[in-house]
């Protein structure tokens, strides 16, 4: 069995010298990513991510303030028929906000992912829904990509299981690209065992190059998306 | 590495040439996800300094890789993760056999994991009544075929619908249409309670962040986030280069990734795991086991091959190769296809099965001209021929003439001599066009292929002679 030293000094022997015990970094005084989404006002930077997500067949329902997303999240579930909600609880006005909406649906049965509650039904009740509700954390405007910081109350599979994905996200926390989500991932990720970065529905082209969605994760994702960058 | 395809090189060649389905099916393939990549880089406008910066990254990395591995190693343990380095192919898996007895496994899941693939982790399993099964939509497709996957990204890019509707109906025990939608659905349907019951989740790594010791997967099925999430145990398979310093270098490479992938902007899913689940966690894995893999990578430190390791496993050196697109993947032999499996395979595993893999090549340098990473890998295909000429594993035959030519170049007589009796000796074999397109001895190898130009009648130095500097015009002084 090869043990960590071992197998450190045979790379530091192939490569010709000891195994350092501190690295100088290269520093850049500039980024190839600089001149990307730059410049843009929040306005344009929203705009830029309801194209690029809508592009992937994402749907985005605008929502001018967030007094206006509990009707604007009761009128889609019930247009959409669903009725087997599982939802995070998150520690965010937004998340709040959802929480109640959600206890005030008549004959919808949602279930809400807790640490208190048992895994296998959590499971359970992921895999049954139509609808998983998720918080984001942010929104990056290059890709519209949602980010999702996942631990406790904000299960994985909430995001994963259920056939379409409901995301709430705030036009203020559209940010231009993943460097800006990455340069605070050093001090967030230890806190946060599981982060996702979720770019429309899940998708393949494995059976003869021809475009499949739906796989393994949900088909549709609609993102929930609060104007209040115009406020 | 035992071939799932037997036949010698040639053979596993005459195959790919004689399968219409395969060559037109990777000519619009190549053509998509060229197209795709040509995009995106006119979209990011400046695609030469993101290689740059890429390459400078990657060559840091790999030139302290052994400071980053052990930052990384202990940043995974400081977490809650285990660790465990396995310089061979066999200590790789003998510890996931060990920890699968352990678990009392009867289930194994598993997202796409090309170092599974080169250790042979699905056969293994087998011999101790595990089943394994793949999740990612081509991967299960090639396992039920018991093949191995042709392309890095699109690994059952060989295969018809009606082969898949065949393959599908065997597990269904009914006939199923062909019918990309329905047998999606199928497969869905059939591996989503694979997941839900599957005791070990294993995974590949596409970049390990040294700073925290995470492990960054990206998927567009969200089949790498069903294995890591649902099984109480999961396993990251990672060969040993696929590691980055820190979040920032990161932005680099998964940028570049699937632009040169498929031309995507990024994948649908980009997943960030850092240790197993925390306390007050549902889901996630209950343990997390991260295995590091030399098998046979060392050989290319400090070597004029250690730059294959910057490789990012995008496959955009396969679309745009002329030689893999006629011969397929397969044709290949090993898990790595293309030109970058015509490199590292033999840096890997040795000449002795991979001698022709250098020669499986154009030389065209279209796959150097692309690679997101800058890696020189047709000059590579020619250092590599020429190692296999130094180690004498060239034909003696071609030896021997090529020691004949060198000989004769020394020697303006001989040369002369030489060329006198080429024009002679090659006579009968031209055609009117003055082409050899059936060669004697030697050359039948190559007039096998394609034409060979028949001496002229008057050799240059006949000619120059002759007519000297005035370039055999009486008129053009």
């Amino acid at each position: 069995m090869a043990d960590r030293q071992a197998f450190l000094q045979k790379i530091a022997h192939k490569l010709g010298r000891p195994t350092p015990t501190q690295v100088n970094r290269p520093r850049w005084t500039r980024h190839p990513w600089d001149h990307l989404c730059q410049g843009l006002t929040q306005s344009e930077l929203v705009d830029q991510f309801e194209q690029e997500l809508s592009a992937l067949t994402g749907e985005v329902v605008r929502i001018s303030t967030l007094q206006e997303l509990p009707e604007a999240v009761s009128r889609w579930i019930q247009e959409e028929g669903c009725k087997r909600i599982v939802a995070w609880q998150h520690p965010s006005a937004a998340g709040q906000v959802l929480t109640e909406t959600l206890n005030q649906l008549r004959d919808i049965h949602t279930t809400y992912w807790s640490s208190s509650a048992g895994r296998e039904a959590l499971i359970a009740a992921a895999e049954q829904a139509d609808l998983g509700l998720v918080v984001a954390e942010h929104g990056l405007a290059e890709t519209g990509t949602v980010v999702l910081y996942n631990r406790g109350e904000q299960g994985r599979l909430v995001s994963l299981l259920p056939t379409t994905c409901g995301v709430i996200l705030h036009g203020s926390q559209i940010i231009p690209r993943l460097t800006q989500v990455l340069s605070q991932f050093k001090g967030i990720v230890p806190d946060y065992s599981c982060i996702n970065l979720i770019t429309g529905p899940s998708r393949s082209a494995d059976i003869e190059m021809d475009l499949s969605i739906g796989v393994h994760g949900p088909g549709r994702i609609v993102v929930f998306l609060i104007d209040d960058h115009l406020s | 590495m035992s071939l799932s395809n037997p036949l010698p090189f040639k053979q596993r060649v005459e195959q790919g040439l004689n399968d219409p389905f395969l060559r037109q099916s990777l000519k619009n393939a190549q053509a998509r996800f060229r197209e795709g990549k040509q995009r995106a880089a006119q979209i990011l406008g400046n695609l030469e300094e993101w290689r740059t910066r890429a390459e400078a990254i990657r060559h840091h990395t790999i030139e302290h890789l052994d400071y980053y591995l052990d930052q990384f190693a202990t940043n995974v343990e400081n977490n809650g993760g285990t660790v465990f380095f396995a310089e061979t192919e066999q200590e790789a898996v003998d510890y996931l056999i060990r920890l699968a007895k352990a678990k009392q496994a009867k289930t194994v899941i598993k997202s796409k994991s090309m170092v599974s693939e080169e250790t042979h982790v699905n056969k293994r399993l087998e011999e101790i009544g595990v089943e394994a099964i793949e999740s990612d939509l081509g991967e299960y497709i090639i396992q039920l075929a018991k093949e191995m996957p042709s392309h890095i990204i699109a690994p059952a890019i060989h295969k018809n619908r009606r082969q898949i509707a065949q393959l599908f109906a065997e597990v269904a025990g009914k006939e199923l249409p062909e019918d990309t939608s329905a047998l999606t659905r199928f497969a869905r349907h059939q591996l989503r309670d694979k997941f839900l019951n599957a005791d070990i989740g294993i995974s590949g790594c596409n970049f390990a962040v040294a700073e925290t010791g995470s492990i960054v997967l990206v998927s567009n099925e969200g089949n790498a986030r069903l294995t890591t999430t649902l099984p109480k145990t999961h396993v990251v398979m990672m060969g040993m280069e696929r590691i980055v310093p820190t979040w920032e270098d990161l932005d680099a490479v998964l940028s570049l990734l699937p632009r040169s992938a498929t031309g995507q902007k990024i994948t649908s899913y980009v997943t960030a795991l850092t240790g197993p689940r925390r306390e007050n966690d549902q889901d996630g894995p209950e343990e997390m086991h991260v295995i590091i893999v030399d098998n046979g990578r060392s050989n290319a430190l400090g070597t004029e091959y250690q730059s294959i390791l910057h490789c990012i496993r995008c496959g955009a050196c396969l679309n745009v190769c002329p030689v893999y697109r006629h011969i397929g993947g397969h044709a290949y032999g090993g898990v790595y296809t293309g030109p970058v499996g015509a490199v590292l395979t033999p840096i890997l595993e040795g000449f002795d099965e991979w001698e022709e893999l250098p020669y499986a090549s154009s030389l065209c340098g279209a796959c150097t001209e692309t690679c997101p990473v800058k890696i020189p890998l047709h000059d590579m295909l020619i250092d590599l021929r020429r190692d296999e000429v130094d180690e004498k594993r060239s034909p003696g035959v071609e030896r021997f003439i090529f020691r004949l030519f060198g000989t004769a170049m020394n020697n303006p007589a001989l040369y002369r001599l030489g060329l006198k009796m080429a024009k002679h000796l090659l006579k009968p074999f031209a055609d009117d066009e003055g082409f050899l397109n059936k060669g004697p001895g030697p050359l039948k190898a190559w007039t096998e292929e394609r034409d060979f130009p028949a001496p002229a009648k008057e050799s240059f130095r006949e000619w120059w002679q002759r007519a000297g500097r005035y370039g055999g015009d009486p008129d053009g002084r």
